[in-house]
């Protein structure tokens, strides 16, 4: 499927009443629209309704959002958006009616193709799914969210790839097969309406808590990662306000010196007293005496015998016993019994392989023993530990002085950083408790995710025993079995896919500065660093984005408010150049600032490309109105929009009133 | 197919070291909590659900082959300990080896076997729980404390 937006009109709204139109004369949308908005002409706004009109979310909007749109001083009951789309060329059309006396949000949707003029929020089925909000906030956005993409403190990422494959749609399935269960056994007669009753309400509750515990569990994964990224920063700035300065700070720098030195030399030594530990030997005297001892017994035993278990089976298929007896049916039986009590040839070599080893690693050698050399490991870990400790100690002594010594902020960014690390400790362990899979059963309100989905588990399958609906059941936990292994295969699938195309990509764009995405773990993750320079980032938000939204079989429009405005000169042109070979319709809204770099390089990448300027009309920009071109001139009484490249180019205001 | 197997209460109790170094497999995790259950000779069978555990590996990882035989007599010894078996019984100590050792698997040991195997890892892990007032938050606290918690478990064990 491809949706194009066709243009959009504002009326009663904070923007200015304006009529974009984004096709003009050509037969289809270009490939790339530039809107020239001088700050202050309702760029936000303009987004904010194209995503509320498209997504049918205004329909929820309380009173006081919905006056919020009314622009300051104009007396008009109503403010209209209307957003025309071409899907797969055929016109559809949605129109948002914000009445700001009722405080109420209603919609119209014009479908020539099917169904003509409808009262509500209607698009086609097969569009309704792309109107999603989460869904819309891929493709409509402002230049921040790629940022966000990169943003640790975000799951941007993972929720543009949940969005874009639509992976919400597993859980509907799972929440249907669940639904469908349940009205399923409210049909069946009922053994024991008591029971069935008590176990219904352990299962609601149930139910309920593991939402509580989820969202819980959100809150404080995101509370770990914030915490975690102001506790860098704080110590970031602690450490370089310490790192400035007179004699305490010296010997503070040098401390903290001393403590990485500590740091790994601790390292090491634990990992060479693990080594030595891994020798069983090493660990106690009596294991190395037991081992001795079976191997002397075994040798005393004659264990393994020469005769071995084989040799019995062999002579049954002979006619006479070795001792030159016939071989009689009874005789066959005892000799086959006796035979297994022998140990057989293999059985003889592993035997034979423990005892081998016992003798090597018991015999006394030239070389350190393994208790001798665990015993100077251990040594040497006791050593490192005391010194790690004492150089710790001195660091947190000396960061003690430096803070008495007056400085007030350090002060408070200790005292933040130090809640802030009980807070992250805290939500760490509150999500290790959620996550935990040893939780005792017993507890009213579990908080083990995976105690309180075998409870769920337990009371849906004894609700099934007594509704006989056990098939029904265990085909439900089928089905949601393969949903949940669906997504977490798909997004595996997805994220590989898409770190690789845009890996490729990357290389072309930043081919000065390279970048690599290594992974994506909620948001972008880089390859060796943290993060990127500002525009860097920027630039392999795009990069994901782009790649993300060309990944199906769709073709979606990318619709963003300020696309360059962070980059320098370079990755502007990389970047512009780039953008029409990854989306089938690019809208920007620009300000003069931008255009250097970005303009150039787009237009330079495509022939299909149309340049739109707008401005409202007031008192400071009276001034234009008699430049301005004899043709592409439309105007209203709020606003000028004027078409074509040369006024668009010439146009020099960056700022009007605010929105 | 015989899988080493660690309890997950023993996964949870170690997690704040387990992940690095100088760790570096779970396994061995395992071991630590096999030669604790070999000193005390204590043994928890790992049978249904009142200790879930999972499956680690087949073989003996990497850093363990070179002592995978002398894992398995001490573990021959502890059951001829356990059993009460007369050393000087012959037919008795070669069915306890028929019983426990299998040269045809890949790590030598039959079901029965390793399964006794995990049960004094289990078991193991239940005697450092109960001598440590807490879970270890380093592993370098924890690995030098170790040795003395084997010497005391084998002291007890000689004296029981």
């Amino acid at each position: 499927m491809r949706i194009d937006i066709a243009g959009w009109s504002t009326s009663g709204l904070r923007c200015p009443d304006v009529a974009i139109d984004l096709i003009g004369p050509a037969p289809a949308t270009p490939k790339v629209t530039l809107l020239q908005m001088p700050n202050g002409t309702g760029k936000t706004t303009t987004l904010e309704m194209l995503i509320a009109t498209l997504s049918g979310a205004a329909a929820s909007w309380d009173q006081k959002i919905v006056r919020s749109y009314r622009r300051k001083g104009d007396d008009r009951d109503l403010g209209t958006f209307v957003v025309s789309l071409l899907v797969d060329g055929r016109p559809l059309s949605i129109e948002l009616v914000l009445d700001f006396e009722m405080g109420t949000a209603r919609y119209r949707t014009t479908n020539p193709g099917s169904g003509g003029v409808v009262q509500s929020w209607a698009p086609p089925p097969l569009v309704r799914r792309f109107l999603a909000k989460e869904f819309l906030g891929l493709f409509v956005f402002n230049g921040e969210f790629a940022a966000r993409l990169l943003d640790e403190r975000q799951t941007a990422a993972d929720d543009a790839i949940d969005a874009l494959c639509q992976l919400y749609l597993l859980d509907e399935v799972e929440d249907f097969v669940e639904q469908e269960w349940a009205r399923r056994t409210k049909q069946a007669g009922a053994k024991s309406d008591g029971a069935l009753a008590r176990l219904r309400t352990q299962l609601a509750n149930m139910t309920t808590r593991r939402g509580i515990i989820v969202q819980a569990r959100a809150k404080a994964d995101g509370q770990v990662r914030d915490t975690a990224a102001e506790m860098a920063d704080l110590s970031a700035k602690i450490e370089e306000r310490l790192g400035t300065g007179r004699s305490t700070r010296e010997q503070f720098n040098e401390a903290k010196i001393e403590m990485t030195r500590t740091e790994g030399a601790l390292v090491v030594a634990a990992g060479n007293a693990m080594q030595a530990l891994r020798q069983p030997l090493a660990i106690h005297p009596s294991f190395a005496t037991s081992l001795i001892a079976l191997k002397d017994n075994l040798d005393n035993l004659r264990l393994p015998e020469n005769t071995s278990a084989q040799f019995f089976n062999e002579l049954l298929e002979e006619d006479e016993c070795i001792c030159g007896r016939e071989m009689t049916p009874g005789a066959k039986h005892e000799i086959g019994i006796r035979s297994l009590r022998y140990l057989d040839a293999s059985e003889s070599g592993v035997i034979n392989a423990i005892k081998q080893d016992i003798g090597d690693f018991t015999a006394s050698s030239e070389t350190q023993s393994p208790a001798e050399s665990l015993a100077t490991a251990m040594a040497e870990l006791g050593t490192a530990r005391r010194d790690q400790k004492m150089a710790r100690q001195t660091v947190l002594a000396l960061q003690q002085k430096l803070i008495d010594e007056g400085d007030e902020e350090l002060r408070a960014w200790q005292l933040q950083l130090n809640k802030q690390t009980k807070l992250n400790a805290e939500c760490a362990r509150l999500v290790a408790e959620i996550d935990a899979d040893d939780e005792k059963d017993g507890a009213s309100d579990p908080c083990s995710l995976k105690l309180i989905d075998k409870k769920i588990k337990d009371f849906g399958s004894k609700i099934s025993e007594i509704t006989e609906t056990v098939t029904l059941r265990k085909q439900t936990d089928v089905v949601k079995g393969i949903m949940a292994r669906t997504k977490e295969l798909a997004r595996l699938k997805i994220k590989a896919e898409l770190i690789a195309l845009s890996n490729t990509r990357l290389e072309k764009v930043l081919a000065n500065d390279p970048l690599t995405i290594a992974r994506i773990d909620r948001s972008i993750r880089l390859e060796g660093q943290g993060t990127g320079s500002t525009a860097q980032v920027l630039a392999a938000g795009y990069v994901f984005l782009m790649s993300a939204l060309r990944r199906g079989n769709n073709d979606f429009p990318l619709v963003v408010d300020s696309p360059a405005n962070p980059m320098d000169m370079g990755r502007r042109r990389r970047v512009g150049a780039l953008i029409p070979e990854l989306c089938s319709q690019f809208v920007a809204f620009t300000i003069n600032t931008e255009l250097p770099g970005f303009v150039p390089a787009l237009a330079a990448a495509t022939d299909e490309i149309r340049y739109l300027t707008m401005f409202r009309k007031t008192p400071g920009t009276a001034r234009l109105l008699p430049a301005l071109p004899t043709t592409g001139v439309t105007q209203n009484d709020h606003s000028v929009v004027v078409e074509g490249s040369d006024y668009f180019m010439s146009f020099d205001v960056t700022d009007e009133e605010e929105d | 197919m015989a899988y080493f197997r660690l309890r997950t209460d023993a996964q949870s109790w170690f997690s704040e070291i387990a992940d690095a170094p100088p760790f570096r497999t779970k396994f061995d995790v395992f071991y630590l909590c096999l030669l604790a259950g070999l000193a005390s000779g204590r043994a928890t069978e790992l049978a249904g659900a009142t200790h879930p555990a999972t499956d680690l590996v087949e073989k003996f990882v990497e850093d363990y082959r070179p002592a995978s035989r002398l894992i398995i007599g001490l573990l021959v010894t502890a059951e001829l300990r356990k059993s009460g078996i007369d050393v000087s019984e012959k037919a008795q100590v070669r069915a306890l080896f028929k019983r426990l050792v299998d040269s045809e698997s890949p790590n030598s040991l039959t079901e029965p076997g390793m399964r006794r195997l995990n049960a004094y890892a289990s078991g193991g892990y239940e005697y450092l729980a109960e001598q440590r007032d807490m879970k270890p938050y380093t592993a370098e606290e924890f690995i030098q404390s170790y040795t003395a918690l084997i010497g005391d478990a084998i002291a007890k064990a000689a004296l029981g």
